[in-house]
C-alpha cells in the first residue's frame, strides 16, 4: 500500500513539474503541451477511434516479435549452454549483431523484406532475441549440477531432466530476459514502423509530428507507447510471480 | 577384531570385485579406487569410513551407477551395475530438493518419473512422508523446512521406489550433534521397518559403529580396504549405546586402522608445549 502511495505521489510531482515548466516558460502546445492538454487529446484519440488501428497493429507486431524472437532466443540460448561448439561458432555473430544498432539494420531489413508486417516482426524479433538468448544460456548453464545428478540417480531421461529440473531451474533467468525483451519489443516495433509501414503507433507519431501537425496527439501517442511498455512488463512480472513466486 | 567375515557370495546384496576407478586428470588419470573387493549381505548395514578425499563418495556413486568402474565389477541386487537402478536409493550429503516443488512432490518425484498418476503419487507420497515423520509439511516448500526436515524428505524420496538397497552419503553431516544422534536412532527404526541393505558413508567413527553391523575402513587415496571392524553392539540399539564402553573400544580400533594416533592429554601437551602449564 505504502509503495502505491509513493508511486502516486511521484507521478503527481512529475505532472506538476511538467505543468509548471509549461506555465513558467509559456510554451505553446505545438512546442510543449501541458499534461492536461495531452490527457484530453489522449482521451479524445481513444474516443474518436484514432488510436485503435495503430494500437492493434503495434500490439500484433510486439506479440509476434516476442513470439518469434523469444522462441529463437530460447532455442539458441539452450544450444549455447549445451554445446561448446555452438557457443564458439555462434557467439561472435550474436554479439556482433547485437552491437549493430537496430536503427541501422531496419532500413536494410525493409529493403529485403518490404515494409509489411513480416519485416516489422523480423526487426522486433531481432531486438528481442539477444537478451532472451543470453539469459537462457546463463539460466541453463547455472542449473545446480547436484540436482541433475539427483535426477540421473533416479534414472530420469534427458527429456525428463529438461522438463522437471533444467527448465524450472533456469526459469528465473529466462523470465529476466523476457522482462528486458518485452520492453525492447515495443522499441523494435516503433523502430520498424519508422523504417516503413502505414499503420502503428510509430507511424502515428510521424503523422502527428508531420502531416497532422498535432503535437498534443504526438505526446498522447508517446504516453500510450509508454503505457503499452509498462503493461507488457507488468504482464511478464505477473507471469514470473505466478511461476516462481513461491520459491525460497 | 579386523577382517570380519564377508557374507557368502551367493547371498550378497552388493558385491564389489577388484573394483578400480580413476578420474581423468588434465594430463594423467587420477586413481581413486584401487582394487576394492567387498560383499554386503541383504539387510546388512555397512559404514564406510576413511580419510578426506579417500574416495568414499566415489565408491557410493559406483554402486549407485552414477560412475562407471574402470575395471572390476559392481553388482547390486544380483545385477551388474551399468547405470542407476530402481532397486538402489541414494541420499546425498545435501538434500538436493527441487525448490519449486512441495515436500510431497519432492518425495514423489521418482514416482512421477515412473509415470504414476497424481492420485497414485499422492497416496504413496503421504505414506512415505509419514514414514520419515514430515507428513505435517506435505504442502510446504523446501525453504520452509529445517535442515533436518529437508534431509528426511530426501530419505523419503530415496525410499519412494521401495529400493532393496539404500546408499547414504554423509546424510546427517550438516546437522548439529544432538539432531544427528536423534536422526541416527530414527534411521535405525526406518531400517528395522524397511529391511533395506544400507551402505553409509560417514566421517563419524562412533556414528558408523552405532549404525552399522560392519565398518569398512578405507586407506588414503587411491582407496583400498585398510580393514573391517564389526560393531560390538547387538540389535535393537538405543541412543544410550552411543556411550557404551565397548563402542569406545571399537572406535579406537577404527581410528587405529585410519592411522590416527590415540590423542591423550599428554600427547596434546607434547604437540603444543607453549600451552603447557608452567
Amino acid at each position: 500500500m505504502r509503495r502505491w502511495v509513493a508511486v502516486a505521489v511521484g507521478a503527481v510531482v512529475i505532472l506538476l513539474a511538467w505543468a509548471a515548466v509549461v506555465a513558467i516558460f509559456d510554451y505553446p502546445p505545438f512546442i510543449l503541451p501541458g499534461p492536461l492538454v495531452v490527457f484530453e487529446r489522449f482521451v479524445e484519440a481513444f474516443a474518436d477511434g484514432t488510436f485503435w488501428p495503430h494500437l492493434v497493429t503495434t500490439l500484433v507486431e510486439v506479440a509476434l516479435g516476442l513470439l518469434v524472437g523469444g522462441a529463437l532466443g530460447l532455442l539458441t540460448g539452450y544450444a549455447l549452454a549445451r554445446s561448446r561448439v555452438a557457443g564458439a561458432v555462434l557467439s561472435p555473430y550474436i554479439v556482433a549483431a547485437q552491437s549493430t544498432p537496430i536503427l541501422a539494420l531496419a532500413p536494410l531489413i525493409a529493403l529485403w523484406f518490404g515494409t509489411g508486417l513480416g519485416a516489422r516482426v523480423v526487426i522486433c524479433a531481432l531486438i528481442v532475441f539477444f537478451p532472451i538468448a543470453v539469459s537462457t544460456m546463463v539460466g541453463f548453464r547455472s542449473v545446480d549440477r547436484g540436482l541433475l545428478e539427483m535426477g540421473r540417480s533416479l534414472r530420469a531421461t534427458a527429456r525428463q531432466l529438461l522438463r522437471t529440473i533444467e527448465l524450472p531451474a533456469a526459469l528465473p533467468q529466462i523470465l529476466g530476459g523476457f522482462r528486458i525483451g518485452v520492453t525492447l519489443a515495443v522499441v523494435g516495433a516503433i523502430v520498424a514502423e519508422w523504417a516503413g509501414g502505414d499503420r502503428g503507433l510509430g507511424v502515428l507519431i510521424n503523422l502527428a509530428r508531420g502531416a497532422l501537425f498535432d503535437i498534443p496527439l504526438m505526446f498522447a501517442t508517446l504516453l500510450l507507447i509508454a503505457i503499452v511498455g509498462v503493461a507488457m512488463y507488468a504482464l511478464v512480472v505477473a507471469i514470473e510471480h505466478r511461476l516462481i513466486g513461491t520459491r525460497g | 577384531m579386523t577382517a570380519a567375515a564377508s557374507p557368502p557370495a551367493a547371498t550378497a546384496a552388493i558385491r564389489l570385485a577388484d573394483l578400480r576407478f580413476s578420474f581423468d586428470g588434465p594430463t594423467d588419470a587420477l586413481p581413486v579406487i584401487d582394487g576394492i573387493s567387498l560383499d554386503i549381505a541383504p539387510r546388512e548395514v555397512v559404514a564406510i569410513v576413511g580419510p578426506n578425499g579417500s574416495g568414499k563418495s566415489t565408491l557410493l556413486r559406483l554402486i549407485a551407477g552414477l560412475l562407471t568402474a574402470g575395471s572390476g565389477t559392481v553388482e547390486a541386487a544380483a545385477r551388474q551395475v551399468i547405470g542407476p537402478d530402481r532397486s538402489v536409493g541414494l541420499v546425498f550429503q545435501e538434500p538436493r530438493l527441487l525448490p519449486w516443488r512441495s515436500t510431497l512432490d519432492n518425495a514423489t518425484y521418482p514416482l512421477e518419473l515412473e509415470g504414476l498418476t497424481v492420485t497414485e503419487r499422492r497416496a504413496r507420497g503421504l505414506a512415505l512422508l509419514q514414514q520419515v515423520g514430515v507428513e505435517g509439511s506435505a504442502d510446504a516448500r523446501p525453504h520452509e523446512l529445517s535442515g533436518g526436515m529437508r534431509q528426511r524428505v530426501a530419505i523419503a524420496r530415496a525410499l519412494a521406489r521401495g529400493p532393496s538397497i539404500l546408499l547414504l552419503d554423509e546424510p546427517f553431516s550438516a546437522l548439529d550433534a544432538l539432531t544427528r544422534e536423534r536422526f541416527d536412532v530414527e534411521l535405525l527404526r526406518l531400517w528395522a521397518r524397511t529391511g533395506t541393505t544400507i551402505v553409509l558413508v560417514t566421517h563419524d567413527v562412533r556414528e558408523a559403529l552405532f549404525l552399522a553391523d560392519r565398518v569398512v575402513v578405507l586407506t588414503e587415496r587411491p582407496a583400498r580396504i585398510a580393514g573391517e571392524i564389526r560393531s560390538p553392539l547387538g540389535r535393537p540399539r538405543t541412543i544410550a549405546d552411543l556411550d557404551s564402553p565397548v563402542l569406545a573400544a571399537s572406535a579406537s580400533a577404527v581410528r587405529g586402522l585410519l592411522g590416527w594416533p590415540a590423542i591423550t592429554d599428554d600427547a596434546r601437551a607434547q604437540e603444543s608445549p607453549a600451552e603447557s602449564p608452567p
